[in-house]
């Protein structure tokens, strides 16, 4: 092989250069390429990313959900819910009338409830469990000759009774349908008690029809009257008091009860 | 691939971080623009496996598909055949499939698999 002169040494040199450069040249753009193709690549799929995202949270959105159906679904759903909100409506009736009804039950069961205390009230205050109060009469006779018999007592209470008193009260002794008046050695006695010879009487009433009923002419007070000694007055009241009878055990006898009334 | 389902992992962070919802009207269009955008991608991946990528193409299709996915529905809408949206979602649909297949076959191929 004949030995290359210089000049041919140094192209072949300068070509050897030549194609490196073309080839660290070629490298280069090769990279840069990959790179442009990396992150074109990497940006659109940050981008499918977000808006899948966007997408989904845009969905889970019920109302959005809604929006984004046909016509024809949104007409099935109109008619589904006007199909629901007829039955909620009706059923709103239902319960609305029920809670009438039952309104209604309870009112009236609460004004049965409160005649019944009522009646109850007025049947205990005429048996004397209740002390009453209420307009009335005083009826002070006074007997010092000590003339006057457990029977005139009684019919002045009858009297006294008949002319529509309510409640009536022999001193502190509440007359009920189980008081008893007796003549005794001491006196006459009101349920065991000794009334003495100055004896009160208050019945609660009509004052006017009470004070006419013992004033009639030939009546209870110008019966008592014409004993020896005794006097009787008779005060009306706006408000006098009577007190409750003593309590008294009801044993021996047994309530006949008629549940068919 | 791994730089690829990277980015993908910070979109989809990105949007849980930013909290955007799309706003209901825009539904339908976003819907067929993010699967012309998935389709788009897809073909970049199986560009770059092939080694025909060019970036600018890609950049290209990536806009000029999302738009005009999003285009054919609003024509859809003004036209009065909302299920124009449809043509779309097929059209799409077969490509992203397509070039899933074909990316697969690329990347076992490489990979000796096949």
């Amino acid at each position: 092989m004949p030995e290359s002169t210089p000049k041919e040494r140094i192209t072949r040199l300068k070509d050897g250069s030549m194609r490196v450069l073309r080839e660290s040249e070629q490298a280069v753009e090769h990279q840069f390429h990959e790179a442009r193709l990396l992150a074109s690549l990497a940006f659109a799929f940050v981008l499918v990313g977000f808006l899948l995202v966007a997408q989904w949270r845009g969905t889970s959105n019920a109302s959005a959900a809604l929006e984004s159906r046909t016509d024809q679904e949104l007409a099935a759903v109109i008619q589904e819910l006007a199909v629901g909100n007829e039955s909620l409506r009706s059923e709103a009736l239902r319960l609305e009338m029920s809670l009438a009804r039952a309104e209604l039950d309870e009112s009236g069961r609460a004004d049965l409830l409160d005649k019944a205390k009522e009646e109850l009230r007025g049947v205990r205050t005429i048996a004397g469990l209740e002390a009453a109060s209420g307009p009335g009469v005083i009826v002070r006779l006074e007997d010092p000759e000590r003339v006057l018999l457990a029977q005139d007592i009684v019919a002045l209470v009858n009297e006294l009774h008949s002319a529509g008193a309510e409640a009536v009260a022999i001193g502190p002794i509440r007359i009920d349908a189980r008081s008893g008046v007796t003549d005794s050695p001491g006196g006459i006695r009101v349920d065991g008690s000794v009334i003495g010879r100055s004896i009160e009487i208050a019945a609660i009433g009509g004052s006017s029809d009470l004070e006419q009923a013992l004033a009639l002419p030939g009546g209870i007070r110008a019966t008592l009257t014409a004993y020896p000694g005794v006097t009787m007055t008779v005060l009306s009241h706006l408000e006098l008091e009577v007190p409750v009878a003593a309590p008294r055990p009801y044993t021996l006898g047994v309530p006949i009860h008629d549940d068919q009334q | 691939m791994f730089v690829l389902i990277l980015a993908l992992a910070v979109g989809v962070l990105a949007g849980l971080l930013l909290r955007i919802g799309v706003p209901a009207p825009l539904i339908t269009y976003l819907g067929v623009a993010i699967l012309a955008a998935l389709d788009s991608c897809l073909g970049g991946v199986r560009a770059a496996l092939e080694r025909t990528f060019s970036d600018r193409v890609f950049v290209f299709g990536f806009i000029s598909n999302t738009l005009m996915a999003a285009f054919i529905v609003f024509v859809g809408e003004r036209i009065g055949v909302r299920e124009l949206y449809l043509a779309a979602v097929v059209a799409f649909g077969v490509r992203l499939f397509n070039n899933l297949g074909i990316v697969r076959r690329l990347m076992f191929q490489r990979r000796g698999w096949e």
